[in-house]
């Protein structure tokens, strides 16, 4: 009978972590499409009747209804050359709104507005919010899945810990 | 060069730069036909019907459309027979009598299809109606319809008479939605196929296949689409792009349909490269000609563009509205630009706002006139359309006229109106005169008509 070494369990640890990565992996590859091929587009609130007719651009956090781009676009263009582009015509002005349109999305609580964040205005809500986005993609699924991977990982070393 | 030659040559450089000047009027300008969209056209009271019509016709309406449903709740012996029993087209036939004795001429217009008309492998969540419509089914009632309203066709209630003759059939309401025809995408051997347009093309010649075979002078007129798509394969297709996949194999049709409703003002071009906003209709345009010299759009004419609905919710009363005053700019706005773009026919969504059922955002308030009946200011925008352009270092202004008559087209000068052109129009004739350059403020007037005045910014 020989006796196991103890680098045999750091071992064995590793490679479950490389397996359940590998397998996290995998998942994303399968899942990632199906979640982001499903449309997402608001609708005007209370407005049921228009939504067919809903105009969307694509943005950092998926296709966003145009009506919903922020007049100012935040941290894109500075105010005054917003308020030129704006004031120089109608193409200027769409232009103006596609810059605001394409930005990356900035966040209500690091930009100081008291307007609560979508998804809860609780710490909870907040962090998976931010680790998750509001957009197209697998939002808050990513993290579970890698989280859960590192939990089974975890569990996998535990219990080959305790048998030997 | 002898005195005859030189003398011509002047006499032609004059008419030149009389064809060239500012002042001069451009005659025999393409027409633009104009009516409604409405269900009061279709209502089951004979006297909303002849309110409406005569409303419309106070307008300037040359067409309305109509419409028709697809009204057989079983599946007819004989599809292709108006007569057949499980038809009832009772009240399609008032509506078309009526429209007809007023002097306008129906579009008649249908969209979803029955349950037994339905394709097969519908799934629960599927929009009513909405699931791949069998093509022969679609061509079969065609022929129905246009047998119906080919002008011989015994009219049920007054005998030894006949039912009046309808020209014009349109082929389903924006089919790049899921809401009207779906599925738009489905996913066969891990790539998207784009079902919708592609299934559509079959409906359509289906659809003219049946209506020729009833009436070879009819036209028939493809289902508007919505203005504005989604990206990936949802539920919503961009309309240039549908229109690109229904062009690409040959399809019959006689005039093409959109409908550009718009948020904002109608100078606002879609952001998206597929999606038609109402100044875009020239992409549009520009892929159905490049179907014809490819011998796609069948057949070989010079098919027309139509836009089958559009229109602006106002406030009051809806509070999400443009105002009413910025609803009249806009309405003699959206009917320049689409005459500009070579648009020969406009169907405007409601003549009269709808009710608030249940809310203003479930409803449409688009109307010329409000619930109550009170006109808004966009109906004398709609009736008599004027519109002062600049470009080119050139100011003319364009409209439509409401009768006939002399029309003294006037611009304001220290505070009074002075007519600065006149001219002799049909009525609905379409002109544009040139204006003076240094004035800013435009109306018509024709008998006791004055036009909104137009201020150019």
């Amino acid at each position: 009978m020989t006796k196991t070494s103890p680098y045999q369990h750091r071992h064995i640890g590793a490679r479950a972590i490389v397996r359940a990565f590998l397998a996290a992996c995998v998942l994303v590859c399968v899942v990632a499409p199906i979640a982001s091929g499903k449309t997402r587009y608001l609708t005007p609130p209370g407005d049921s009747a228009i939504s067919q007719y809903t105009e969307v651009v694509p943005a950092g956090g998926g296709s966003t209804p145009v009506g919903q781009i922020p007049s100012t676009p935040l941290g894109t263009l500075p105010p005054a050359a917003a308020r030129a582009l704006r004031g120089s015509g109608t193409a200027r002005s769409s232009l103006s709104k596609f810059v605001g349109a394409t930005a990356p999305r900035v966040s209500h609580a690091s930009s100081g507005s008291s307007t609560p964040a979508v998804g809860g205005s609780s710490t909870l809500g907040s962090l998976l919010h931010s680790v998750g986005g509001s957009g197209g993609g697998m939002g808050v699924v990513l993290p579970l899945i890698l989280v859960a991977c590192l939990l089974a990982a975890a569990t996998v070393i535990w219990r080959r810990r305790v048998r030997s | 060069m002898s005195r005859a030659r030189i003398a011509a040559l002047l006499a032609l450089a004059a008419v030149s730069l009389h064809l060239r000047s500012p002042a001069a009027a451009k005659a025999g300008l393409r027409p633009i036909a104009l009516g409604f969209s409405d269900d009061l056209f279709t209502s089951a009271n004979p006297q909303v019907r002849a309110t409406w019509l005569n409303h419309a016709v106070a307008l300037g309406s040359q067409v309305v459309r109509l419409d028709a449903g697809w009204p057989a709740s079983r599946r007819p012996q004989d599809p292709t027979s108006p007569s057949d029993p499980a038809y009832s087209f009772t009240q399609l036939d008032a509506a078309v009598r009526d429209a007809t004795a007023a002097g306008i001429s129906p579009l008649l217009s249908f969209t979803g299809a029955p349950t037994w008309a339905e394709g097969p492998g519908r799934p629960a969540g599927a929009s009513p109606a909405s699931w791949l419509p069998q093509p022969a089914a679609v061509g079969a009632y065609g022929e129905a319809l246009a047998t119906r309203y080919d002008g011989q066709y015994p009219d049920p209630l007054h005998p030894g008479a006949s039912l009046p003759r309808v020209k014009w059939f349109q082929l389903w309401n924006e089919p790049n939605l899921t809401l009207y025809l779906s599925p738009q995408w489905q996913r066969v051997k891990r790539r998207w196929v784009a079902v919708g347009p592609v299934h559509y093309r079959a409906m359509l010649n289906a659809f003219y296949a049946g209506v020729k075979a009833a009436q070879p002078g009819a036209s028939v007129v493809t289902a508007g689409t919505a203005p504005f798509g989604d990206f990936g394969h949802g539920q919503r297709m961009m309309p240039l792009l549908f229109w690109r996949y229904v062009l690409a194999a040959p399809v019959s049709f006689d005039a093409i349909a959109h409908q550009p409703y718009a948020f904002g003002s109608p100078t606002t071009h879609a952001l998206n490269a597929d999606d038609i906003a109402i100044p875009d209709i020239g992409k549009l345009t520009k892929l159905v000609r490049r179907a014809e010299r490819r011998g796609t759009a069948l057949p070989h004419i010079h098919h027309s563009i139509w836009v089958t609905e559009t229109g602006y919710n106002t406030k009051p009363p809806n509070p999400g509205g443009v105002p009413v005053a910025t609803d009249a700019r806009w309405v003699e706005q959206e009917l320049y630009l689409f005459w500009k773009q070579g648009v020969s026919l406009v169907t405007w969504y409601l003549i009269r706002d709808s009710p608030p059922a249940p809310t203003y955002g479930d409803s449409s308030q688009t109307g010329m006139y409000y619930l109550s009946g009170r006109a808004k200011p966009a109906a004398l925008a709609f009736r008599f359309p004027v519109v002062a352009v600049r470009g080119g270092g050139r100011t003319s202004v364009w409209l439509r006229a409401p009768g006939s008559g002399v029309i003294k087209v006037e611009a304001r000068q220290r505070g009074a109106w002075r007519v600065v052109a006149r001219r002799r129009v049909k009525p609905l004739e379409v002109v544009e005169v040139g204006a003076p350059s240094q004035d800013r403020d435009f109306r018509a007037v024709l008998g006791k008509l004055t036009s909104l005045s137009w201020h150019l910014a």
